[in-house]
Parts: C-alpha cells; structure tokens; sequence
C-alpha cells in the first residue's frame, strides 16, 4: 500500500475541504489542480469521466474527491479521500452547531453572510469556466454549455431537463460525427 | 446531476443577507431534549437519505428529516441547513453532522455519515466499473462529454441566476470579479485565494459601513 501516497491525497484533499466554501462543487477548479496539475492522480479524461460518474451516482456531490481516491489508491484512496473531505468540516460543523445561537447572532457570523455570496459566484463561475475547459471540445460542447447556462439562468424550471437533453443531444451528434 | 442542490445552495447562500439575526435566535430549538432517536434510527435515517438522493442529497435529507421523521421542524432545519451554509463543506453533510451531533454526540455522527455514504460511495465503484467496461464505446465518451459540458453549464448559469440579485454594488462586483479571476484564470492555490478573498471583503464591508 502506498501510504506516502494516501498521506498526501488526506492532505490534499483535507485542506481543500476547509476552505471549500459554497459547496464542494465550486471546489472542482482547486481539485482539478490538485489531481491533475500537480499530484497526476489523473488525467483530463479521467477526471472528466470521474465527474460525469459521480454526478450519475446517488449521493453527495463530494463523491468526485472519492472516485479520484478511489483511481489512484483502490478501496482505501476512496476511505481515505472520502473521510478526508467529511471530517474537517465536520468539526467545524460540531463546534458552530454547539455554539448555535450564540454564533448565529454575532457580528462575526453577519460579516461572513453578507461577505460571502459575491465569492462564491466568482468562485462558481471560475468552477463552470475550469469544467467547460477540460471536457468542451468543439462547437456542440459549447452549444450545450451555454444552453444549459442560459435555461438555468433565466428559468426556473428543474435543470435535470435540459442536462439530459444535453446528453442525449451529445450522444446523438458524436454518433454523427459532430463531436470530435 | 447535483443540479437541484447547487441550485439551492447558492440561492439560500444569497439570501442570508435578508435573514435578521433576531429571527434566527427566536427560533432556537430544543433539539437536544428529544433523546428519543437512537443511533440505529439516525444510521436507518440517513441511509434512506443516501439511497433517494439522486442530485445532490439536499432535498431527500430535508425529505427524511423533517416530513417523514419529524426529527425537526421546517424552521430547525432551515436554521441547522443556514449555519452549515456559511461553514466550509458540503452543506448537507455539515446539516446531517450537526443534526446527529445533537441527539447522539460522536456515536450518533458515526452512524448517520456511516448511514449516509455507504450506498452511495458502493453504487460509485459499481457504476464506475460499469463505465470502465464501456469506455470504449464512443457514445459513452460522447455522453460523458456532453454531461461535462452541461455541468459546466450548470455553474455557469448558477452564478449568473444568482449575481442579478447578489451583485447590486461596486464592490461586491469587484470582488465577484477578483474570485473569478483567481481561480479561473490565474489558478492561485485555493487556501491563500480564500484568506485573501475574504480579508477583502471583510475590508469592503467595514468601509461601507463608514459611510
């Protein structure tokens, strides 16, 4: 078992979960660095393929960080990974929600709200820049990315419709040829 | 497929700004009281949780926790889902935590996280085997690219629903912009871009309120 390794996927990937604020998906840029530019965990496509398979399981969206433990170290890169990401914040999670209201009333906690949302979009913009940039390749990926983004954008209706529209608008359009 | 999730997470995130702090101390619960769920329930309870959540388990968690079992009410949970919003991770794995940590303590955390992945991390592996026996196939890289790009699409129209109604200042466009550029662009490490990120907007904040 390669435990320098797994030492450095818990590292990696526990640190990145403490700051991952507004969701793990925005963290996809910070994790696509991480496995792909710097540690070779994975390559494009299969952190590509990583994401599509995560999205398709039930379950929390951190399962991406578990997949890419799972690629590189087996049963227990997916453990390690996995638990890497839970439990940092976690314990975050445990000491604010002991704390509760005392927390929820003070100017620390405000400052935070109304700090925040104004990143997270940067944060969620650069995550949906980064992700169109390591699988979009050719007109019909684009076609499909900015349709999803304009319906979710400017509809209320459930994404799931136009994101298996796109699936089957991509499978289609590869079986034509269209997809390089 | 995390659509719904992302969905509401970054609204609800866009909405604190409303939220009165007084509100959110008049409805402080007395959750601890209500010994009555054991650990075996939380572990049946979240596994139900983990096995319906298809795209993103924030609604079947809400599902579970407030119709079906009635552990909390609406506003509990609202509240408990608020707090983990602002805190770093997944923000339903941070409410399932906080939700476990008040009936059971530690033991209770085991068994709703233990609860929580476990189907979902078996049915990754099983669906990651079934996609490395078709990797082949075009179409399946045809729709995984496609499923990619409509992910990346997600994001995108997820930032741009919720900037008509967060970016309304100079400042909060600016550090929109900063973030962006960042990560997007410059691909600074994430902790040093965060902790600068935020001393900025801690820094805008107070001048604002100079004025």
């Amino acid at each position: 078992m390669n435990l320098a390794g797994l030492l450095i996927l818990a590292i990696s990937f526990a640190t990145t979960a403490l700051v991952s604020f507004g969701g793990i998906l925005v963290m996809v840029p910070e994790i696509h660095r991480q496995s792909v530019e710097i540690y070779h965990w994975a390559n494009d496509a299969e952190f590509a393929s990583a994401f599509a398979v995560s999205q398709m399981a039930p379950g929390p969206n951190i399962m991406l960080m578990s997949l890419i433990g799972w690629r590189a170290f087996g049963i227990a890169g997916l453990l390690v990974a996995t638990l890497a990401i839970v439990i940092p914040p976690g314990i975050l999670a445990v000491v604010t929600g002991r704390m509760e209201v005392k927390f929820s009333t003070s100017a620390f906690f405000k400052l935070v709200r109304s700090s925040l949302p104004p990143i997270v979009i940067g944060l969620m913009m650069a995550s949906g820049f980064i992700t169109a940039k390591i699988a979009v390749e050719g007109f019909i990926g684009v076609f499909i990315a900015a349709g999803v983004a304009i319906s979710v954008a400017l509809t209320k209706q459930n994404p799931l419709i136009p994101i298996v529209l796109s699936i089957a608008v991509g499978v289609v359009a590869g079986h034509f040829g269209y997809m390089s | 497929m995390r659509a719904e999730h992302i969905g509401s997470s970054i609204v609800a995130i866009t909405q604190v700004d409303e939220m009165e702090s007084g509100r959110l101390a008049a409805s402080k619960w007395e959750m601890g009281r209500r010994s009555h769920v054991s650990c075996l329930d939380l572990l049946l309870g979240f596994l139900t949780v983990g096995m319906i959540g298809f795209g993103g388990i924030a609604n079947a968690l809400f599902h579970v926790v407030v119709d079906k079992k009635k552990w909390l009410t609406s506003e509990e949970y609202t509240m408990t889902f608020g707090l983990a919003q602002i805190l770093p991770g997944a923000a339903p794995i941070n409410t399932s935590i906080m939700i476990a940590d008040r009936f059971r303590g530690f033991r209770g955390i085991v068994c709703a996280i233990g609860g929580l992945l476990c189907v979902p991390l078996i049915s990754l592996i099983m669906l990651a085997m079934v996609y490395d026996h078709f990797a082949d196939v075009p179409e399946v890289r045809y729709g995984t690219i496609a499923s990619v790009a409509a992910a990346a699409g997600l994001s995108l129209g997820t930032a741009l629903k919720a900037s008509f109604r967060v970016l309304h200042s100079v400042p909060r466009i600016i550090m929109a912009v900063a973030s962006f550029a960042a990560i997007g662009i410059f691909r600074v490490p994430m902790i040093p871009a965060m902790l600068a990120l935020m001393i900025a907007a801690f820094a805008f904040d107070y001048l604002g309120r100079g004025k």
